[in-house]
């Protein structure tokens, strides 16, 4: 079922009732405002860097699941973005022009933007594969140049400025930054959407499904390719911006190609064949990634795992599979299953850090590397036979129960009236 | 009287093999014709050096006086003709109806704009809405065209061919792969669409071929060995030996 869901998801823009079109306005607005009241100072900066990702994410996916061309470049906007908010920070704060604090992140939008017609244009030449790299190329280009060209992007340091104040806020505040970011995710997230719903936006898609046939219909497609992109690096530019206003400081590894691998990790993470699906992935990984960063190392190891586990066992995407097993009302026919199933992925997730961890533990003991010791290392408050079988057999045993109980609940699910059916296994 | 499509000493090589040898082909304006041939005549390959998806090795084409051998596809379409293909060529994830609104709203002066959703377009809406229920998919509208059943994505197929308005139009075996009923069905469909149009027509069942067409050239390793009428070519004797084969005449 999956593939097949993934690329026919449903695309029909009905236009919602004005009723239902309020509520949801307000629903979102009231989460924005509770947001800042309910949670401390410290996960408020989390929520941002969430937010700024959910943005970029989003508009990430323009390019995929409009005109499925696979940009691995979009680094190269954020970035462009990022430092022409700064620069114009940097004016701002000399007085050489006055520019509300508000209004900053338009520099990235418009950075985003003629940056994505240039290297749009050129990258459109190609598909496929093609388009891939030479979106990849244009931003490792950056990336090498950025430090050396120390008078637009400040070598290796960077670039630093200071929101200044402006319309009577100090934009001092993590609440203050928290409501620039909002306001500007949503908006933009909202003008994505939108953009989906225009004439360009269902082209786009057309293009996607059959460039050809757009052909033969009379459309000249590198216009379609070339604008949607840079519409595409705009957002993107628009995230970056926000991302100069909270950090105040921009370096060259924006442009590091693992950012612009990042970005697919979220996008296919969450569904790219949902509109909100890369929002949420982006969102989720992000918020991970920063409250684990305490507690491990690893982040990037199990980031990456979730990302092949998605792609190879649900390529519709976290989001994408939860809509199909609402859609299909799997909780009521198939809950025990779900449960078994839900259990032992978590089973055999413990026993993957479990392992992971203690791989790491043991890699950077320095006692053990020099034969010295007795032998134990330490993790989790506890000190653990570095090369003892009862150590060992715990995750042995979690990933042993967890593949039992999954293999169980795909046998009781995957009965022959099922297949007859052709239906898959949960 | 003028033809409207002219092919002239049309040459079409693909490396070393040569698949059209000198094709000279006119079609006249508001006739109905059928290219006939066996398989591999390269009937297709026609097709897609008149509509642009290919430029000839050498010859001339000329689509109203104009030549257009060297035009890219969009052109050669602004131009007035629109195309079909064998294998269904639709947009699987848009419904039927965006489908046609597609198809229409570059007609209507529409094409790279973020003012409106594309759903507010009302005159391109009614446009698309008309030619679904000129093809009798007014129902399946809001249907994924990825969903449609066969026949219904071969309507649809026509009816993206038509919704440019296209003076001259090509089409690629419109009943390939229909039963005998979703056949005729097609050809009726065809027949009430294309009132007044210029067709070619590349049909292997040779009753649709006389259902449609008033006149018929015959395409035998890549070059036209005859063009008529259907009685002509009924009773011609290169078109014998050539292509309905020879058995027949020498019982």
């Amino acid at each position: 079922m999956s593939a097949n869901q993934m690329s026919s998801g449903r695309l029909s823009y009905s236009a919602a009732s004005g009723a239902s079109w309020v509520g949801w306005t307000v629903l979102v607005l009231v989460i924005a405002v509770a947001v800042p009241l309910l949670i401390p100072g410290r996960l408020l900066a989390t929520v941002n860097q969430m937010l700024i990702a959910a943005l970029f994410a989003l508009s990430f996916n323009v390019v995929w699941q409009q005109m499925r061309l696979l940009s691995f470049g979009h680094a190269a906007f954020f970035g462009l973005g990022a430092f022409a908010t700064i620069h114009l920070m940097r004016a701002v704060a000399a007085e050489a022009i006055f520019i509300p604090a508000p209004l900053l992140p338009v520099a990235g939008m418009l950075g985003g933007l003629v940056a994505g017609l240039i290297i749009g244009y050129f990258a459109t030449v190609r598909t496929g594969t093609y388009f891939a790299m030479i979106t990849l190329a244009f931003s490792e280009l950056l990336h090498q140049i950025a430090p050396q060209w120390t008078g637009l992007f400040g070598g290796e340091a960077g670039m630093s400025s200071m929101r200044m104040p402006s319309l009577g806020l100090a934009f001092g505040s993590v609440e203050e930054v928290y409501a620039l970011v909002v306001l500007w995710t949503l908006a933009g997230g909202l003008a994505i959407y939108y953009l989906g719903t225009t004439p360009l936006g269902r082209l786009a898609y057309a293009l996607g499904d059959n460039e050809m046939r757009l052909q033969f219909l009379g459309y000249r497609t590198r216009h379609t390719k070339t604008l949607v992109f840079a519409l595409s690096a705009m957002f993107s530019g628009l995230a970056g911006g926000l991302f100069a206003v909270v950090n105040e400081n921009v370096d060259y590894t924006v442009f590091r190609a693992s950012y612009s691998g990042l970005v697919v990790i979220h996008t296919f993470v969450g569904g790219p064949g949902i509109f909100l699906g890369p929002a949420i992935g982006a969102s989720a990984l992000t918020f991970f990634g920063s409250v684990t960063s305490d507690v491990t190392r690893l982040w990037p190891l199990y980031q990456g795992i979730i990302f092949i586990v998605v792609v190879m066992f649900v390529p519709q995407g976290v989001i994408g599979f939860v809509r199909d097993y609402f859609a299909q009302a799997l909780w009521r026919t198939h809950w025990r299953q779900s449960l078994l199933g839900a259990v032992g992925v978590l089973f055999i997730a413990a026993a993957m850090v479990f392992a992971a961890e203690l791989l790491l533990a043991i890699s950077l003991d320095p006692l053990l590397a020099q034969g010295l010791g007795d032998g134990s290392v330490e993790l989790w408050h506890r000190r653990w036979p570095a090369f003892g079988i009862t150590t060992w057999l715990w995750p042995a045993a979690a990933a042993a129960i967890g593949g039992a109980l999954i293999w169980f609940a795909a046998k009781v699910t995957d009965t022959p009236a099922r297949r007859q059916n052709g239906e898959g296994a949960l | 009287m003028e033809p409207v499509l002219c092919l002239t000493q049309v040459f079409k090589r693909f490396g070393p093999i040569e698949i059209i040898r000198g094709a000279d082909l006119k079609v006249l304006p508001g006739e109905r014709h059928a290219l006939i041939g066996p398989n591999g005549a390269g009937k297709s390959t026609l097709f897609n050096l008149i509509s642009g998806r290919f430029a000839p090795t050498s010859g001339e084409i000329r689509l109203g006086g104009r030549r257009i051998d060297r035009m890219p596809p969009e052109q050669i379409n602004r131009l007035g003709l629109g195309r079909s293909f064998q294998i269904t060529s639709i947009f699987p994830r848009l419904s039927s109806l965006e489908n046609m609104r597609i198809a229409v709203m570059s007609r209507h002066g529409v094409k790279f704009s973020v003012r409106r959703p594309l759903s507010a377009y009302s005159a391109i809406s009614d446009r698309a809405s008309a030619i679904l229920d000129d093809v009798r998919l007014s129902d399946k509208r809001h249907v994924p065209a990825g969903e449609l059943a066969y026949s219904e994505q071969r309507a649809l197929e026509i009816a993206l061919t038509l919704a440019t308005d296209p003076d001259v139009i090509l089409l690629d075996e419109p009943t390939s792969g229909m039963s005998r009923r979703e056949s005729e069905h097609m050809v009726e469909l065809i027949h009430r669409m294309t009132d007044g149009k210029t067709l070619l027509v590349v049909e292997h069942d040779m009753s649709v071929v006389f259902q449609l067409c008033d006149r018929i050239s015959v395409l035998v390793y890549g070059t036209v060995i005859a063009s008529g009428a259907p009685e002509t070519i009924r009773e011609d004797e290169a078109v014998r030996t050539a292509y309905l084969g020879t058995t027949e005449s020498h019982a």
